[in-house]
């Protein structure tokens, strides 16, 4: 197994600066995604949830090791860039090697040329087809030795950037999975495990952990092997799991449930619940454009309310986070992340009244829906430019197994 | 639609100026985000323009509320996406306000929006069976045969949709035209679509309707009227609109909310002296479903939470309500014992 991006600002997640997605809302939203990719019981026992986050996660075996929902979401949120607990690491050694020698600036990667990239590697326990162990010593001699990782090779294809990205998970502090919100935007305390509780480690000082150096300028050896890789890793046009995660994560700053945290009047139900329905329908706009079997809903509201009440879900979440209570330090430190989330939203409520990719793909095939919507020059071609290079990476990484 | 976030403040503003019936003011704000709106943008230009003819037409401006919605068209049509939702609204907001004032134009833009919502994948079931029950008025306002299975067709529309998710006015007349063809049918058919619409209306409407039929025929006093008292900011008494009905024209007055009693007073005087005029004697006028068209449910309802009125969708049903009574009483109507 190889560490993909283990730099500074996954180091930073460990302080835990920032409320943790909200599961209810993630659940909720779940509801709005086709049967083939929803959990069968919404508020059901942990045995449910875990046999539905198997589903979604891509295997329909309920007798195996697997993740809970809870797992599940925050891998996903740790994957679209909603910090977590979470560190990423991959099964994919080109993967690997991609991130260690290119470098992110503004969203655009690029190749490092004068240092050389580094990547690790671990070695792991197969417990199931989703769950790992990471070994701390090998042959591992006590439950201590043994860190849980989870892989998302096998997730719907849907969520298309960890599927691409032959991601694993791992949980790189004790207790991750409790820690929750530190202080919701109403100024409620709600952190459920306070920082200096949490154990962290560094995998990189594991006696099991290889390190292996690329030479300086490697990264364009490994862009020349991967062709265009940064569409495929990271094809955001076309990935529901890109959308599903930016609206809860934006919720999660934004929404306050009122039967956990609210004070229960019923103006607070009702923001949230339009709150909620504007998010139910923006995520089913984005099954009808990315999913070809996907049947149009009866939907809440159009997409254009949904869009604008969630801008204003953020424009208000803003000014809460404003107000002259709580921890200030942290409330500005939500502020950009708000920005950010919205920032996502807005694009994808652009492009969720587009044309649906499978219809990009073969128009020939679907003449009423070229007639209905829209396709703009630059989103048909950017459509069209990472369904190519799924399709090749897909190959490049056939091909190397073979 | 690509708004800023003062632009999409200044819309919340106007939204709830709209809920609690201050016309103007949302009008105002509709009028400040139209003006910072691309003239490209057209779909977000006829977006705004429908809400504007919306407001208008709450306001009870209907001429106002049908220029809107004729801008509002001319910016959407051709356009794709979500545009051609608000293109169908727009469409359906002028054949409504055609068939309230009896206008045959009503067909033409009944027929454009239900075509519309057709074309779009994301219509909802309540806006297609308004559209279906918009079209079948529009042929009845336009004096045009209503085919078996064009009617057959909203029934099934409407009643896959609970009936206060419905624009009442024109889900009211439908369901008075269903039972009348449902009377003139006869038999097992004739009594199973009686049965349907029972269970599907809400049972005042129905029973309002049907008590109302029952009694035709039996009698001549002005119980076939309707009369809807609308609660709007400038409380003026004019006359706005007169719907060709089953149960008779529907007479509009305007009560002022901020002084409800002396309004309402001023709107029953207001109704007699139109009965007068149009050379009827109102001594006999009989209060039966009285009725409040008003900005919005919510509104209402707050506005009204002190009177004891039942609460009824976007229209407030006071039959038998004390107040009426007395207040028609004070106008020197006489009302009857109730049936």
């Amino acid at each position: 197994m190889a560490a993909s991006q283990l730099r500074e600002v996954h180091l930073k997640t460990y302080a835990n600066r920032l409320r943790a997605l909200d599961l209810g809302i993630a659940k909720r939203l779940l509801a709005s995604l086709p049967s083939q990719l929803q959990h069968e019981a919404v508020d059901g026992s942990p045995g449910e949830d875990e046999g539905s986050a198997v589903r979604l996660a891509g295997d329909s075996r309920q007798d195996q090791e697997s993740i809970t929902l809870a797992e599940l979401f925050r891998t996903l949120a740790q994957h679209y860039g909603y910090p977590t607990m979470f560190a990423d690491l991959t099964l994919e050694p080109l993967v690997a090697a991609f991130f260690a020698t290119h470098t992110s600036t503004g969203g655009r990667y690029e190749p490092i040329a004068n240092e050389p990239g580094v990547v690790y590697r671990w070695p792991a326990l197969r417990i199931g087809k989703v769950g790992l162990h990471l070994l701390r010593r090998n042959p591992p001699a006590h439950e201590y030795d043994l860190i849980p990782a989870l892989d998302l090779t096998h997730i719907h294809s849907a969520f298309a950037r960890p599927r691409n990205q032959r991601a694993v998970m791992i949980a790189l502090a004790f207790r991750p999975f409790q820690v929750n919100v530190a202080e919701d935007p109403a100024g409620h305390p709600i952190l459920e495990a306070p920082t200096h509780y949490l154990v962290t480690l560094d995998p990189t000082t594991l006696p099991t952990c290889e390190r292996f150096q690329l030479p300086k300028g490697a990264g364009f050896d490994v862009a020349s092997i991967a062709h265009d890789s940064l569409d495929a890793l990271f094809p955001d046009r076309i990935d529901l799991g890109y959308s599903f995660i930016s609206v809860a994560a934006l919720l999660s700053l934004v929404a306050i449930d009122p039967d956990i945290y609210g004070s229960g009047t019923g103006s607070e139900r009702s923001t949230f619940e339009a709150k909620m329905s504007a998010a139910r329908t923006l995520i089913q706009r984005e099954c009808f454009r990315l999913l070809p079997s996907f049947s149009p809903p009866s939907l809440d509201m159009t997409l254009e309310e949904a869009a604008m009440t969630l801008q204003l879900a953020a424009a208000h979440g803003r000014d809460a986070a404003r107000l002259p209570m709580g921890n200030r330090e942290k409330r500005e430190e939500i502020l950009p992340d708000i920005d950010r989330w919205s920032e996502r939203i807005a694009e994808i409520g652009r492009y969720a009244d587009q044309l649906p990719v499978h219809a990009v793909e073969n128009p020939q095939d679907y003449p009423e829906l070229v007639d209905f919507f829209h396709c703009d020059p630059l989103y048909r071609e950017t459509v069209e430019r990472q369904l190519k290079a799924v399709r090749r990476w897909n190959k490049v990484l056939q091909d190397l197994e073979t | 639609m690509q708004l800023s976030q003062e632009a999409l403040r200044t819309l919340e503003e106007a939204a709830r100026h709209e809920h609690f019936g201050r016309f103007d003011r949302a009008e105002r704000c509709y009028l400040e985000v139209l003006e910072g709106i691309d003239p490209n943008d057209r779909s977000s230009l006829g977006t705004i323009l429908n809400n504007l003819g919306v407001n208008s037409t709450n306001a009870l401006d209907a001429d106002k509320g049908i220029g809107y919605f004729s801008k509002a068209i001319e910016q959407l049509d051709g356009l794709k996406g979500e545009a051609m939702l608000q293109n169908a609204h727009a469409h359906w907001n002028i054949a409504r306000l055609h068939i309230l004032r009896s206008n045959p134009a009503a067909v033409e833009f009944g027929e454009k929006a239900l075509k519309l919502y057709k074309t779009y994948p994301f219509t909802s079931q309540v806006d297609m069976a308004d559209a279906h029950i918009c079209r079948v008025l529009a042929l009845v306002v336009a004096k045009r045969a209503v085919k078996e299975k064009t009617l057959g067709k909203a029934w099934k529309a409407a009643r896959a949709v609970p009936f206060k998710s419905l624009n009442l006015t024109l889900a009211t007349e439908f369901l008075s035209l269903l039972l009348s063809m449902a009377a003139d049918l006869g038999g097992a058919a004739g009594s199973k679509i009686r049965r349907q619409a029972a269970e599907w209306a809400e049972p005042s409407v129905f029973n309002s309707i049907a008590g109302t039929k029952e009694e035709r025929g039996r009698s001549t006093e002005w119980r076939d009227y309707h009369f809807v008292v609308v609660v709007n900011e400038k409380g003026e008494t004019t006359e706005l609109l007169t719907l060709p009905s089953s149960r008779g024209p529907v007479l509009v007055g305007y009560v002022n909310p901020d002084n409800f009693r002396a309004g309402l007073h001023a709107a029953g005087v207001y109704v007699k002296e139109y009965l007068k005029a149009t050379g009827k004697d109102a001594q006999k006028l009989r209060v039966e479903g009285m009725s409040f068209n008003a900005p919005s449910p919510n509104a209402l309802h707050s506005m009204l939470s002190d009177t004891g009125l039942v609460h009824f969708d976007a229209t407030v049903v006071l039959e038998g309500d004390a107040l009426f009574y007395e207040l028609f009483d004070d106008c020197g109507c006489r009302r009857l014992p109730p049936a």
